[in-house]
């Protein structure tokens, strides 16, 4: 049998020595720990794909949450309530780009350029480039709960208040959104998922 | 169990990873899911490649580069706004300082204007008893001057002409 691919992970706790006073002496984001608005930048990148956007994203979403610190009732969940602010405005940036399709171009540009950061080699790794691909051919809320259950390691219990669904619904939006994922990617790359050769694995009405 | 009860307990076992015999015999009897297993598994281990490589995203460095004037008007543009005042600046203050004192179109040098007065009695005396036409041309060329202009026209009445009031004008400049 299969190992799991992703166990249930506490990543994701909210960053240490961090509150929501973090938020209040300025709305740059300087009150934040590096460590917060590193994790911040890294999920608004995982939706968008570009680091400058994911920049931008933060930052608006840091201003954002400055404006509506009062609406915050639980400060224990300040953590989970700036996530929604940032995915929130992945979405709306992730439609802009979509409006302007020049601007679409040089954020690819933009993401070629960036993966000498992310990769030493300077090329983007094929993997990372097809799952970013077919990432962003989901719908909306698949796309979601696909990067933060399996590429922020969030559990459906942490997901569900940032997307303000029910955990059970995460995870169906999680099985549909990789089955969508396995579709898309199998005619990108249909070789990763060739059968190895001297399997019985022949299609059955079992 | 049907494949669909499989793949449910399959996916419900992402998330506990708990042991599940029951799945595990039904893995063993059925390809079609065992192979869906194996396809997810491909999908999965994609994703955690995506995750470690952009794990490492570097937003140190950019933080330092970003300011809220970068995040405002954008670096690049900033910067070219804040260079095209500078240039608008000292072209408007060059401008200012010089173009008073630039010479009119067609004036072969400023100086002409200091020997106003000396350039006209000459004129005057030259042009006496030319011919009309010369008289105009001379006339025409240094029409740019007041006083010399005087002279031409002096010339061209009759000597005896003393009575024009630019004459004492004349009389002062020489």
């Amino acid at each position: 049998m299969n190992r799991p691919a992703h166990r249930a992970s506490d990543r994701q706790r909210s960053p240490t020595g961090g509150d929501a006073s973090a938020l209040e002496p300025d709305t740059s984001g300087a009150g934040l720990t590096r460590e917060a608005r590193g994790r911040l930048c890294r999920l608004a990148f995982r939706f968008l794909w570009n680091r400058d956007d994911a920049e931008d994203a933060v930052q608006d979403a840091l201003l954002s949450a400055h404006a509506r610190r009062d609406q915050l009732k639980d400060d224990a969940k300040w953590w989970g309530w700036l996530c929604r602010i940032v995915v929130q405005r992945c979405h709306l940036q992730g439609r802009q780009r979509q409006r302007t399709p020049r601007a679409q171009s040089e954020a690819t540009l933009k993401w070629h350029a960036d993966g000498a950061a992310v990769d030493a080699s300077g090329t983007l790794c094929e993997t990372t480039g097809a799952v970013r691909d077919a990432i962003l051919r989901l719908p909306q809320r698949q796309r979601e709960v696909i990067v933060l259950r399996f590429l922020e390691g969030m559990s459906y219990d942490e997901i569900a208040p940032i997307l303000e669904i029910a955990p059970s619904t995460a995870r169906v939006h999680a099985r549909a959104g990789l089955e969508r994922l396995h579709v898309l990617m199998s005619e990108s790359h249909p070789t990763w998922f060739r059968a190895p050769a001297g399997s019985m694995e022949t299609p059955d009405d079992a | 169990m049907t494949h669909d009860e499989a793949q449910a307990r399959w996916h419900e076992r992402l998330e506990t990873g708990a042991p599940d015999p029951e799945l595990a015999q039904h893995l063993e009897a059925c390809a079609a899911c065992r192979a869906y297993t194996r396809e997810m598994s491909v999908v999965l281990d994609a994703l955690n490649t995506a995750r470690r490589e952009t794990e490492t995203l570097p937003t140190a460095a950019s933080e330092a580069a970003r300011g809220p004037a970068h995040y405002r008007f954008g670096g690049g543009r900033w910067r070219l706004m804040r260079t095209a005042a500078m240039v608008a600046l000292t072209c408007g203050a060059v401008y200012w300082a010089f173009a008073p004192t630039r010479p009119p179109v067609g004036t072969k040098s400023p100086i002409v204007k200091k020997t106003n007065a000396a350039h006209a009695r000459t004129y005057g005396i030259t042009l006496r008893g030319e011919s009309a036409s010369r008289q105009f041309a001379v006339a025409d060329k240094a029409s740019t001057e007041e006083v010399q202009v005087y002279w031409v026209y002096t010339s061209l009445t009759s000597k005896e002409d003393s009575e024009h009031p630019s004459k004492t004008k004349n009389d002062r400049s020489g």
